[in-house]
């Protein structure tokens, strides 16, 4: 086989490295909603069908495992593509590799690979977004292949595709500005990638609408910024108005709760501040959140019966059920290797104006604060750029590929394994 | 001038080695020496004991290891088994860093990797935890300085040989390891391309040969001991229980059991419903309502034999197999050392009574170790090998010596993972024990890489 296509196989072996220790795909409170929708084919009421559609048929309907392979499969492929694009060393494969095992072994990369949730399309939206934006000389083979990721990982969530509605806009914005300095490329390729964001939301409106719900790529408006809406204040004094019917329809009243307070005048504004002051919290909270954890919710050890049953015994000898499952050295380490990868950006952006990293980073630090918004937008303040936080290494290696004393440093170490002249001739 | 004066009145050669023998011995023993008294495991380490004690084989493990401790300890002290192991695998380190490679500067890099795999990884637990486990690494250690080193004096053959049939006796999943790791080498003579390999590495046909020996004379060693115990002439014992269990883990026992329970005349039907995950060592299991170990193992041996030869069960029993491999491979947190259960309490206590006391308030006993750091370093060490041996094999680096031995490594690393993770379940300890040989091929080149450059300085002045 060749080797370039063992190293992606081995990356992604390696990305599942959570999924692996744990005996099991970690699963959480919602990966029980997403395996149902998927086999039910009903539109969970905070957010779309897709990613349900996704485990179903990447599961074969037979092993979650071929869920996270599928995940870790991706991600290594659209890693070992950035790396052929953007380091541009003969040496590539095995730099994308590097990249893979320290993410694996320093952020909780590997933790989200492994979860029976969509938070990893997030990041590999951001990423084959930023390829398709600022790779160079692309191929037609690998053009297709990212495109085709862009899509599928874009309609995973609502979130994605208002983060990359911005990210593009921006960046189109900004193509316009500098079309006569720079010209039209990245005018021309920021349309493209608003052009793909729209082709995932209308792929998941149809999905939708086949499935006999709303043309729309959410179930509805209301109910998919629900999860933001109820960690606000305001809203937490909706509910008490009337405290004696939560017990009953606690569904139904924040249904209509919801509703109701998307209908005021002043909503939009509203929720748009709560979202930007949660959005400067949610930037910089990259430790572990709970839901990493484990829930063990009944939703989704039921949906493993129905749906997975010979798995069923897997999940109880697996560490989560345990709560053994510790991942909090992995997020506290995290937190120090993104700033790291944050002030190696800035000094890419100062020093290195020549990578062909550049832009990428410039989209990176411009994309996290956007990534934030609309995340909080969607979920409040639920810890989800932790998620996101292995993308901040590129940046390191962007750099690692621009300093002189690392490649030194990477070719002194490369002749020692090399040449070895007395163990050759024995 | 400085030599002479050194190796004069200094230490001579042999007496340097036999120092750093025993400083290496010291560095393994950290975790002991930390604890207060050597780590035991669950009920584990008490019921070898009994064993050994009442002379008799238990149905589920082989009495080896327990007689091991029972003899060492001179029924005295279990320190002197941390110390002897810590010995023994002092000197199997020693051995290859002298004989793998020649030279004279295999001292530093012997305690640099002793050191090295004490502190960051979990060598010096496993020599410290009274658990046959650090015989594994001891066994692949044995048999692969046989086949790799090129000549071997008498009095380090004498204690390879002994270390292998008493290492691969030790434990049931010894035997397997070993044998599936030299059949795969024996295989390798049924191709051109890996016999000129060998030729080149230098491996030879009778060294592999005088291997498949010991592990047949060992699981003859296991099979007399047994029998002499009153266990019956068995290398191995509970093997089918065991599978039993890993099979009803994998979930093809509920299928198989839903399926032909209402035309076979099955015990363990009754309990159907109520099979727990934990089979082999929960009160509730079926096991111990059909007659225990023993009494279960036709049983179990007839339905163990019907899943494998069907199809239908195989293919599923092969797919949890190959997850479970691969899970077992990347599962190895070490520092199983939880407070003392109460039979370990009582076996402290009948069998050792005057270290009861250091046994009680050690810090296992007190919930005061942590192994978190090392847990995360060994993650590390691990994926950064991971990487280093990719390069290695993508840019045909090092030499093809250097290739081979980590091929051998991750081999006894990846079958290690498999008999494991398929005839019993994925547990930390299984690989934790082997995982610490990993980076060893690491230590050994940069030996060689000193070597080179301390030969070639004369040269260039």
């Amino acid at each position: 086989m060749n080797k370039n296509r063992l190293i992606i196989i081995l990356g992604a072996i390696l990305l599942c490295y959570m999924g692996w220790t744990n005996k099991y795909p970690l699963l959480t409170s919602a990966s029980g909603t997403f395996i149902n929708s998927g086999f039910t084919r009903e539109v969970p009421w905070f957010g779309n069908l897709w990613y349900g559609l996704v485990i179903t048929h990447a599961s074969w309907a037979s092993s979650l495992w071929l869920v996270i392979f599928f995940q870790a499969g991706l991600m290594a492929v659209l890693i070992y593509l950035f790396f052929k694009y953007f380091i541009k060393l003969p040496e590539y494969p095995l730099w994308a590799l590097g990249f893979i095992t320290f993410i694996t072994g320093f952020t909780t990369a590997s933790v989200t690979v492994s979860t029976i949730e969509p938070h990893i399309f997030s990041g590999l939206s951001v990423l084959s977004g930023g390829i398709l934006l600022f790779a160079k000389e692309i191929c037609r083979r690998d053009f297709i292949l990212v495109s085709v990721i862009f899509v599928f990982s874009c309609s995973m969530d609502p979130s994605n595709m208002l983060s990359m509605v911005f990210l593009s806009t921006l960046f189109m914005i900004f193509g316009l500005i500098s079309v006569r300095r720079k010209g039209t490329e990245l005018l021309q390729k920021s349309v493209l990638v608003l052009a793909f964001t729209i082709i995932s939301i209308l792929m998941v409106s149809f999905i939708h609408h086949g499935v006999g719900g709303k043309f729309s790529p959410v179930n509805s408006y209301h109910t998919a910024i629900l999860p933001g809406l109820m960690t606000t204040e305001q809203f937490q004094a909706s509910l008490m108005q009337n405290p004696e019917g939560m017990e009953d329809k606690l569904d139904s009243l924040l249904d209509s709760k919801s509703l109701e307070m998307v209908q005021e005048n002043d909503f939009v504004r509203a929720h748009g501040i709560y979202s930007a002051q949660n959005a400067i919290r949610e930037m910089v909270a990259l430790e572990t959140d709970d839901a990493i954890m484990f829930s063990d919710s009944t939703v989704t050890l039921r949906a493993v019966f129905d749906y997975y049953n010979h798995e069923v015994r897997d999940v109880f000898i697996s560490r989560q059920i345990f709560k053994i499952m510790q991942v909090k050295t992995w997020g506290g380490v995290q937190v120090w290797v993104s700033l790291a990868g944050l002030l190696l950006g800035v000094f890419v952006l100062k020093r290195h104006k020549n990578s062909s990293g550049y832009g990428f980073v410039i989209y990176l630090m411009a994309g996290w604060p956007v990534l934030a918004f609309c995340n909080s937008v969607f979920y409040g303040q639920a810890g989800l750029q932790s998620h996101l936080a292995w993308l901040w290494v590129f940046p390191m290696f962007i750099f690692f590929r621009e300093s002189k004393a690392v490649q030194q440093h990477l070719s002194r170490i490369s002749a020692i394994l090399s040449i070895n002249v007395i163990s050759k001739t024995t | 001038m400085k030599r002479v004066l050194y190796s004069k009145f200094l230490m001579g050669d042999q007496l340097k080695d036999i120092g750093a023998i025993f400083l290496a011995a010291i560095m393994l023993c950290f975790w002991s020496i930390y604890n207060g008294y050597p780590l035991f495991f669950s009920s584990d380490t008490a019921m070898y004991l009994e064993a050994a004690f009442a002379k008799h084989v238990g149905p589920d493990r082989p009495i080896l290891y327990g007689l091991f401790m029972y003899y060492i300890s001179g029924q005295y002290s279990l320190w002197f088994v941390v110390i002897v192991q810590s010995l023994i695998l002092s000197y199997s380190f020693y051995c290859w860093f002298r004989y793998f490679l020649p030279g004279e500067n295999y001292l530093l890099f012997f305690l640099l990797y002793s050191a090295f795999v004490s502190i960051f990884m979990g060598a010096s637990f496993n020599v410290s935890w009274l658990m046959p486990d650090v015989f594994t690494p001891l066994s692949v250690l044995s048999i692969g300085l046989i086949i790799f080193a090129p000549r071997l004096p008498r009095h380090v053959w004498v204690f390879l040989i002994g270390l292998s049939i008493l290492g691969i006796a030790m434990h049931n999943s010894h035997l397997f390891v070993c044998l599936g790791l030299t059949l795969l080498l024996l295989a390798g003579y049924a191709f051109k391309s890996v016999r000129e390999i060998y030729n080149l590495v230098g491996i030879k046909f009778s060294r592999i040969a005088i291997v498949i020996g010991l592990i047949i004379t060992s699981a003859f060693f296991a099979a007399s001991i047994s029998y002499q115990y009153g266990g019956g002439f068995k290398s191995s014992r509970g093997g089918t229980v065991f599978l039993m269990g890993s099979l009803v883990e994998m979930g093809v026992v509920d299928i198989y059991l839903g399926e032909n329970c209402s035309q076979k005349d099955y015990r363990i039907c009754e309990y159907r419903d109520t099979i727990p995950n934990n089979f082999l060592w929960a009160s509730n299991s079926p096991i111990y309502q059909t007659g225990g170990w023993a009494g279960s193992e036709a049983e179990y041996s007839a339905i163990v034999n019907d899943i494998l030869t069907t199809p239908k069960y195989l293919k599923l029993v092969v797919w949890k197999s190959i997850l479970r491999t691969i899970s077992q491979f990347m599962h190895f947190d070490t520092g199983e050392a939880t407070k003392a259960t109460p039979r370990i309490d009582q076996g402290f206590r009948r069998f050792y009574p005057n270290e009861y006391d250091n046994y009680y308030k050690a810090r296992q006993n007190q919930g005061e170790l942590n192994f978190k750091l090392v847990n995360h370093t060994q993650v590390v060490i691990f994926l950064s090998c991971i990487l280093l041996y990719a390069l290695i094999y993508y840019k045909n680096g090092m030499s093809l010596k250097f290739r081979f031995l980590i091929l051998f490594l991750l081999i006894a690393l990846l079958i290690n993972a498999w008999v494991c993770g398929t005839f019993s379940g994925v547990y930390f300890r299984y690989q934790a024990r082997l995982l610490w040989l990993i980076p060893m091929p690491v230590f050994l080149f940069l030996a060689t890489k000193i070597r080179i450059r301390s030969t070639e300085q004369p040269k260039q002045t």
